[in-house]
């Protein structure tokens, strides 16, 4: 059933931000690999490499005391586990939450914005081991 | 194994005053954890002086 993204429940290294997330994207992927051969007719074959899943997440900045700046700011660099589910209900089959385990946070824009915009603080999470939960 | 003890009432499924180990949050990067200020160690080993 489609629904409007309203209260997408956004966890980081075990701390709900939701609060602050503007928007989100979890994107599972894999990479491209060629197999194409002599025999492969005349078009390119592909398969499935290495996952490579991706989750950004856009914040209010906030740098209050354990806001999303200080939450945030150590784990650059570093790998951590970042959740994501539809809505804020409990985890179901019609609302799954989505894991990566090992995802690093290669880089932070800090102060990002044009005169007049709302604070935002976009962090991308790359790579990790994907799971998901229904119950 | 390190204890936290929980501070803030944002870490999942804890409560403030909860106490926490690693092996409850797989995964997670409790240096960072501790330095956000959403926990703190029960139990830091002590500065000497020098």
């Amino acid at each position: 059933m489609p629904y409007v993204l309203k209260s997408v429940k956004v966890t980081i290294n075990s701390v709900d931000l939701s609060a602050y997330v503007v928007a989100t994207s979890l994107t599972r992927e894999f990479e491209q690999v060629d197999n194409t051969t002599m025999s492969s007719g005349g078009a390119r074959s592909y398969g499935a490499g290495l996952e490579n899943n991706t989750l950004e997440v856009t914040f209010l900045s906030d740098f209050s005391t354990s806001a999303v700046y200080d939450t945030l700011k150590s784990l650059v660099g570093t790998t951590t586990t970042v959740k994501v589910k539809p809505t804020s209900a409990a985890t179901a089959a019609t609302n799954p939450e989505f894991t990566l385990t090992g995802a690093t946070l290669l880089s932070l824009p800090l102060v990002d914005g044009t005169v007049g915009d709302n604070a935002q603080m976009v962090a991308t999470f790359v790579g990790g081991a994907y799971t998901v939960a229904t119950a | 194994m390190k204890t936290y003890e929980v501070v803030t009432d944002k870490v999942e499924g804890f409560k403030p005053g909860d106490v926490v180990s690693e092996n409850e949050l797989p995964g997670v990067n409790f240096d960072a954890l501790a330095e956000s200020g959403h926990v703190k160690e029960t139990n830091p080993k002590p500065v000497k002086d020098k």
